[in-house]
């Protein structure tokens, strides 16, 4: 942690635009303290969006978060994150970084994902765990889903992305208020090929994802259903943006 | 190739028109709603293709067709008519799934909406009271 300390504040002193980060969260109340916690270290203030959730998620956030934004009904992570988007806009940050509430994503990351958007200029760096040996943890079903959705955007889109189902993401807040708003399910693919389709810089950055998390839940029925959501998504997509 | 235009098939070729004109406003107007864009586009097709299909006369249009609906299992009479009325369900039945798909969409925005006011409402009042956002207060 005294090494998570200090990079910590070696980035905030390096670092010259303010960086909030989003957590959407439905019913992440045993995890989402300690992910406000650890993400608190690398940027200026954490808002939790709480997507109508059950449980005490949003009486617990409250307590260290800077902000709890709660929907009245249940959205979908698509909604969530678009609601956090849209804070980050009015509130004039220049970086949003959005990680998932039940502690798939390890906020150690962060400093590495704004190094790689203030240094290269990049306009979306997105946590990929197909960049080191984490991705074999998953089931065969998640693994060929989410290799197949890359390809199909990485195909759309001109890019060489490795996973782009990942939720683990930063973002230039110039470029979300030029993207359109997403659906609440596979609102990763399609922020990812209207991004590229309309110029954007999308680079990815190495980062372990344990598969074993409440929220990550890839079924075959999931499986089987996406195929036709994402026709639906390119072709929205391609039409519309 | 012969063609014999008649004024039906004029009819046809300019309602199929205007759903293509239909279909190119949606995008160009950016409504994002794919599932109305491939209705008229998929009726525009069909019209079209009726349209000028039977205006071609080395092609018996209508031996086609008739073909066709014998193969699914429809003749002439009764069940062609049937076949046209299960057709007309099922544009009543996509367009009312839009309807819903928009609403739903609106229903999104207003959830949004609303919990954006909240927290815009609690932020300025220091957040003293926050209410519970479900509406179930009492």
């Amino acid at each position: 942690m005294d090494n998570a300390g200090e990079k910590a504040t070696e980035v905030e002193e390096n670092r010259s635009r303010s960086v909030l980060a989003i957590i959407p969260a439905h019913n992440e109340a045993d995890t989402i303290c300690e992910v406000i916690r650890e993400a608190k270290e690398y940027v200026d203030d954490v808002i939790v969006i709480d997507d109508a959730s059950t449980d005490d998620t949003r009486d617990v956030a409250k307590n260290v978060a800077a902000g709890v934004i709660t929907h009245p009904k249940n959205m979908g992570v698509g909604g969530a994150v678009h609601t956090g988007y849209q804070v980050a806009i009015s509130d004039n940050y220049d970086v949003v970084v959005q990680l998932d509430a039940d502690g798939q994503h390890d906020p150690s990351h962060i400093p590495t994902m704004l190094t790689r958007l203030e240094e290269d200029g990049t306009d979306m760096v997105i946590g990929s765990r197909w960049l080191n040996e984490s991705y074999k943890d998953y089931s065969v079903v998640r693994r060929a889903g989410i290799s197949f959705f890359t390809y199909e955007v990485n195909l759309l889109g001109g890019l060489d992305i490795t996973d782009v189902t990942s939720g683990y993401r930063a973002y230039d807040v110039d470029m979300l208020e030029d993207l359109g708003r997403p659906e609440n399910s596979h609102w990763a693919l399609e922020q990812t090929l209207e991004a590229a389709r309309k110029g954007y810089s999308i680079d990815e950055i190495s980062v372990p994802m344990p598969p074993e998390t409440d929220g990550s839940q890839f079924t075959l029925e999931t499986f089987i259903k996406y195929p036709p959501r994402m026709a639906l998504t390119s072709l929205k997509v391609l039409l519309f943006r | 190739m012969m063609l014999k235009f008649d004024p039906i098939h004029a009819i046809g070729i300019i309602i199929s028109l205007a759903l293509f004109y239909q279909s190119a406003r949606l995008v160009r107007k950016r409504k994002e709603s794919v599932f109305e864009f491939l209705l008229w586009m998929s009726f525009g097709v069909v019209l079209f293709s009726l349209a000028v299909g039977s205006a071609i006369k080395t092609v018996s249009m209508r031996e086609q067709v008739q073909k066709i609906f014998n193969f699914v299992g429809f003749s002439s009479g009764f069940e062609g008519l049937f076949a046209l009325a299960i057709l007309g369900l099922l544009l009543m039945l996509f367009y009312t799934y839009i309807n819903a798909k928009t609403n739903r969409n609106k229903l999104y925005d207003l959830n949004q909406e609303l919990a954006l006011l909240r927290y815009e409402v609690e932020k300025s009042q220091g957040d003293e009271t926050p209410s519970d956002p479900t509406g179930n207060d009492d």
